[in-house]
């Protein structure tokens, strides 16, 4: 009975021992804060001129002066700590003078020795910075170190961010994009709002990445291409369609569906039969966006879809087809019995009348008036449901 | 007799032993995560990622049941994130009070009965969804009564969205809380099924339109007690049981999760008292019988201030509700999964602890007190080995919660004051002389509730801002 | 009239003819003689280092210390005014505040500029402040454009104030929607550039509330935001703004296109 007790006994004053251990750890690292924090309202204080000079000049010619008198290393990083709220916030003119003036600071230099530093985080924390510097002397230093980054380290997106930041050239953004797709599935749009901190021309390489061979980097093309709207068709987007890998096939789709100039009849005939669903449901989104009245007999047919989106974009984009879309509708109801395709349309059918309806309270224009009317008279014209719907709708 | 007692007794001192080593094991993980975890939420531009069109859209769901009082500030609070694209959708659990005529005045609601909705779920009846298009993102669904879940199943029934985010309606959200666990789904969007936020107790800060203005620890006794617990259960616990992919629970308060897996499980089980652990054991089994790679995520930087009940009834009811739960789960799924290598590590190392030590616990405990008790009134020469007892709960327990605080310190830091910290201290003492053993007899009569079929969620009373008795956070335990 | 002016005015012309820079500060001083003068000039040009050429002269009458620093401009003059006043504070030197200026930067008439610093300087109470020559100064508040900024972010909007100041616009800031609101309620402001995610009031009904404050008193909007939605663009423009730029953004671009929309 004595040993456990004892080993008991033991356990106690271990525990006590980290205990007090802990305790000193906590209030030393309190206390350190609280000293940092002071030290850094000090020096707002201090600078505080020095700042408003900086804001107000940096569209001069001149160079931004280094802060005169002696200035500590921590005080340096203090103020570097605001320069980067400057930097991050304002482009163009202002923050070239602010990296100018990191570089003349000497910050440059100091987080460039940092990278190489034994310390994880202090790695980290130095590429950030130079991230935020935009220098791109660091970049091949940054790959390397995002190469040698698990799957599973969280400094990855860290590193990815200050390359994209730091890149000189498409090569460098390519390199940490094939790094970072190989390494994490499915990441393809934080990338390319990575890519977007980038001070290059990102269209011209999205173009690049879209026939590209990998098929991440087509991914990422695509995504990155979507984001703004192109003058210039893209003829390897109907290749892409082809593609064994689905999510490159709907993001072919859905960039070619944006513009008019991508579907030919063939195309469209090719959608609306597709075996995914995705595809389906985004060309049948599109005829009716781009009001392709001669599809109206293929919607109705596609109100019949196996899937519930299809069905569902197919109902709403015959509403936005005017009078022949929303007497297909209705033609839906007559001719069907009760099945999922007579539903949707019934839903959507009420959905658009109810809108109607509201439109025309307070003074409708004779316009409104009209298209509530006929809408209304279609769908009577069709219902071969009891009147109490109706009734219920007048109600 | 006298040495059955002294070894049942030893057994206790063993127990409680063992329990506090793996907590605190488990806390160690959470140190060698803490540094990713504030490097990674320093370095982002939260900000910028706030306006991207790359992140995933959100849909919000809110069950509210008899919530008139505070509703509307809620709402609008919601309304305001900074998030790019999300819809607010509020579901309406056949409130006995005013709550949906608030809410249709207050935005101007109008009734649409024919919203498309894709029964994805089973729901009791849906009455009607209200809609302004003024109010582009806020749906409000009005049905007959059938609890959280049910509301939960209503409001993925109607969500636009694959992702969808379980808020409890008196749930304060930062502002950047939402992005934040976006960011966390982005970096990993193929894995990540679930991710939990960081629940804590709003008693005691100066809350203004719907935003913490001033943080400040809780006045009154119960509020500060929890507020320590919680605390100790969140960074202590939850980062380092996500770190191993163990966590078995997402606070029901705020957690976002995968819509497509969130069906393909079935759901939210209906008129279930812990049905936020349920979930996330559904999906543990799920991903583990399918064998795809997953992870359930704990982002301790998004924050949701909650209020803390501060009455004993309440706190009460709401602890025998979490017993209950946990017992429920154990007994129906637990059991299935517990020790069974295909379950990895949740079924080796987190359903037998959960088991052991959490369901278990008041069992073991109070007849571990009651033998060395009685053995110590039989025989006063070891009387000692009561305060070695005694001495044990209050050491661990104030390590466990001095190594939270060294966690909340080194990455957080959201209690500023030096006092805040003794205060907390303080608490992290005095909890260990009353409140716990208070706490374990909740538990245990939760149990006998629950083997008595009482699997209610206990009285909904809610009477404003002050009494909380639907907190949905089934576990904490540290 | 001050014994500055004719002191300097043959430097300043000389300048002129060869047309170079020159930084003019003027500083309120305690009495110096002229030997001290001649100490505190050389002290000066060690401090500032730059290899500068630097003249000054001191007028008993208006007790002001005038600075001229050859071949430079307005900016490298505000930074060594920085330097000069802290060695005027730390000589216990100073009484009042600074002026700087820079010909021809910031005047084309140099005898005007002096004669009008000096007039304003006395105007001036605050010890160991500095106030930049204001061309317009002249210019009274009325005719110059007011712009309202809502904008929660307080970096950008120290930026904002002090950056668009120099520039000639009047600037007042709110922090939310309801702060916003409230200050267009007791002004008109020519241009309103507001933030969509504000709390409060967010951006959207911030800008219908301009709305509804009526035609004539409408200013123009202009949308300062992080939301880079298609959504949010076209939300913004049918509630009747008249640009939207997103952050990060360019400050330079941003006066421009302010400078279009008040024209």
């Amino acid at each position: 009975m004595q040993t456990p007790l004892a080993t008991a006994i033991v356990f106690v004053y271990a525990l006590s021992g980290i205990t007090v251990l802990g305790l000193l750890a906590l209030f030393a690292l309190k206390l350190r804060n609280l000293s940092a924090e002071k030290q850094a309202r000090m020096c707002e204080e201090k600078y505080r001129d020095y700042f408003v000079y900086l804001q107000a000049y940096g569209e001069e010619e001149e160079r931004l002066k280094v802060p005169y008198g002696e200035v500590t290393q921590k005080e340096k990083q203090l103020i570097q700590k605001k320069l980067f709220e400057l930097m991050e916030r304002f482009t163009g003119v202002h923050r070239q003078k602010l990296i100018q003036l990191c570089e003349d600071m000497g910050l440059v230099a100091h987080d460039l020795e940092r990278l190489r530093s034994g310390w994880k985080w202090t790695r980290v924390d130095a590429a950030y910075n130079l991230g935020v510097m935009r220098s791109g002397q660091a970049a091949p230093d940054l790959l390397v170190l995002l190469q040698k980054s698990g799957a599973n380290d969280p400094s990855l997106f860290i590193f990815a961010r200050a390359i994209a930041k730091c890149a000189r050239d498409a090569e460098d953004l390519r390199q940490m994009a094939e790094y970072v797709v190989r390494m994490k599935k499915n990441v393809h749009q934080l990338i390319v709002d990575m890519i977007s901190d980038s001070q290059l021309d990102t269209t011209s390489f999205y173009t690049e990445w879209i026939r590209d061979k990998n098929p991440e980097l087509v991914k990422i093309g695509l995504i990155g291409f979507a984001v703004h709207a192109q003058l210039e068709l893209e003829p390897g987007l109907s290749r892409l369609v082809l593609s064994a890998d689905k999510e490159v096939r709907i993001k072919a789709v859905k960039l070619m569906c944006r513009d008019i100039r991508y579907l030919n009849d063939q195309t469209i005939k090719d959608f609306l039969n597709h075996k995914d669903w995705e595809i389906r449901a985004l060309i049948v989104k599109a005829i009716g966006a781009m009001q392709l009245a001669d599809y109206v007999p293929a919607l109705k047919k596609a109100v019949g879809d196996a899937n519930w989106w299809v069905r569902h974009h197919s109902a709403r984009s015959l509403t936005q087809l005017q009078a022949k879309g929303f007497s297909a509708l209705c033609d839906i109801l007559r001719e069907e019995g009760s099945n999922p395709k007579s539903e949707m349309a019934q839903q959507i059918i009420q959905e658009e009348l109810e809108k109607a309806e509201r439109s025309l309270g307070g003074e409708p224009s004779t316009e409104k008036l009209l298209d509530y009317n006929e809408k209304l008279h279609l769908y009577r014209k069709s219902c071969k449901k009891t009147i109490s719907t109706v009734q219920a709708m007048e109600g | 007799m006298r040495e059955f007692l002294l070894y049942y007794g030893m057994f206790a001192i063993y127990y409680v032993m063992a329990i506090n080593s793996l907590y605190f094991i488990i806390m160690l993980f959470s140190f060698k995560s803490i540094m990713g975890i504030l490097k990674s939420s320093i370095y982002s531009r939260f900000q910028a990622l706030s306006g991207s069109e790359h992140v995933p859209p959100i849909s919000i769901l809110v069950p509210a049941y008899n919530e008139e009082l505070t509703i509307i500030e809620n709402v609008r609070s919601l309304l305001a994130l900074n998030y790019p694209r999300y819809e607010v959708i509020v579901v309406n659990d056949g409130s006995k009070d005013d709550t949906l005529q608030v809410l249709i005045q207050e935005f101007s609601l109008t009734i649409s009965k024919h919203l498309p909705v894709q029964p994805l779920l089973h729901t009791s009846q849906v009455r009607g969804i209200y809609h302004n298009p003024d109010f582009p993102n806020l749906y409000l669904i009005d049905k007959e009564n059938g609890g959280k879940a049910d509301s939960l199943n209503a409001g993925i029934n109607l969500s636009h969205y694959p992702l969808i985010a379980s808020i409890d309606a008196d749930s304060l959200l930062e502002k950047d809380a939402l992005i934040r666990i976006a960011k966390v789904y982005m970096e990993n969007p193929e894995e990540t099924v679930a991710i939990g936020g960081d629940i804590r107790i709003a008693n005691g800060c100066k809350i203004e339109n719907g935003v913490v203005k001033e943080i400040r620890l809780p006045d009154k006794f119960l509020p500060m007690m929890q507020s320590v617990e919680y605390l100790k259960a969140f960074l202590g616990g939850r980062i380092g049981w996500s770190a191993i992919n163990g966590l078995i629970i997402v606070s029901g308060a705020f957690g976002v999760f995968r819509k497509d897996y969130v069906v393909k499980v079935g759901g939210y089980r209906e008129g279930y008292p812990g049905e936020d652990m349920n979930i996330i054991i559904k999906l543990h089994k799920y991903m583990l019988e399918n064998k795809l790679p997953y992870r359930v995520a704990f982002c301790p930087d998004a924050v949701c201030w909650t209020q803390a009940p501060d009455s004993l009834k309440i706190l009460g009811s709401q602890r025998r509700r979490w017993g209950r739960g946990n017992l429920k789960n154990m007994i129906e799924y637990g059991k299935h999964m517990v020790l069974r290598p295909k379950y990895k590590l949740f079924g080796m190392l987190t359903l037998p602890f959960n088991i052991l030590f959490e369901t278990l616990n008041p069992y073991f405990r109070i007849t571990g007190l009651l033998a060395l008790i009685g053995y110590t009134l039989l025989d006063m020469t070891n009387s000692h080995v009561l305060l070695i007892y005694g001495l044990l709960n209050v050491l661990y327990g104030v390590l466990l919660g001095i190594g939270s605080l060294l966690l909340e310190e080194i990455a957080f830091r959201r209690y500023p004051r030096f006092q805040d910290i003794v205060k907390m201290l303080f608490y992290t003492i005095l909890m260990f002389f009353g409140y716990r053993q208070i706490g374990v007899i909740w538990r245990f009569l939760g149990h006998i509730e629950y083997l008595r079929n009482n699997n209610s969620w206990g009285t909904m009373t809610r009477t404003s801002w002050q009494s909380k008795s639907n907190k949905n956070i089934s576990s904490l335990e540290a | 009239m001050s014994n500055l002016v004719p002191a300097f005015y043959e430097l300043l012309s000389k300048m002129e003819e060869r047309s170079v820079a020159c930084g003019v500060i003027l500083a309120a001083c305690k009495n110096v003689s002229a030997e001290s003068l001649e100490l505190v000039k050389r002290d000066m040009e060690a401090q500032l280092k730059d290899g500068l050429t630097l003249h000054a002269a001191y007028d008993k009458n208006k007790q002001i210390l005038g600075i001229l620093l050859e071949q430079k401009k307005l900016a490298d003059t505000h930074f060594y005014a920085l330097q000069i006043r802290d060695y005027m504070l730390s000589r216990k030197l100073l009484t009042g505040g600074m002026y700087i200026a820079s010909f021809p930067e910031s005047s084309r008439s140099t005898a005007q500029m002096l004669m009008r610093m000096i007039q304003e300087m006395k105007e001036q109470s605050e010890p160991g402040s500095i106030s930049v020559y204001e061309q317009h100064g002249n210019q009274r508040q009325q005719e110059q454009a007011s712009i309202l900024l809502v904008n929660p972010d307080e970096t950008v909007n120290e930026f904002l104030r002090i950056y668009l100041q120099r520039k000639g616009y009047q600037i007042t800031v709110a922090h939310d929607g309801g702060d916003g609101v409230e200050k267009l309620r007791q002004a008109a402001f020519d241009l309103v550039i507001t933030d969509l995610n504000l709390p409060v009031l967010n951006g959207y009904q911030l800008m219908e509330k301009i709305r509804h404050l009526g035609q004539e008193a409408m200013s123009k909007i202009m949308v300062l935001t992080d939301k880079k939605l298609e959504e949010d663009v076209q939300k913004s423009f049918a509630l009747g703004a008249s640009d939207y730029m997103t952050k990060p953004f360019s400050p330079v671009e941003l006066e421009a296109r302010v400078k279009r929309l008040i024209s």
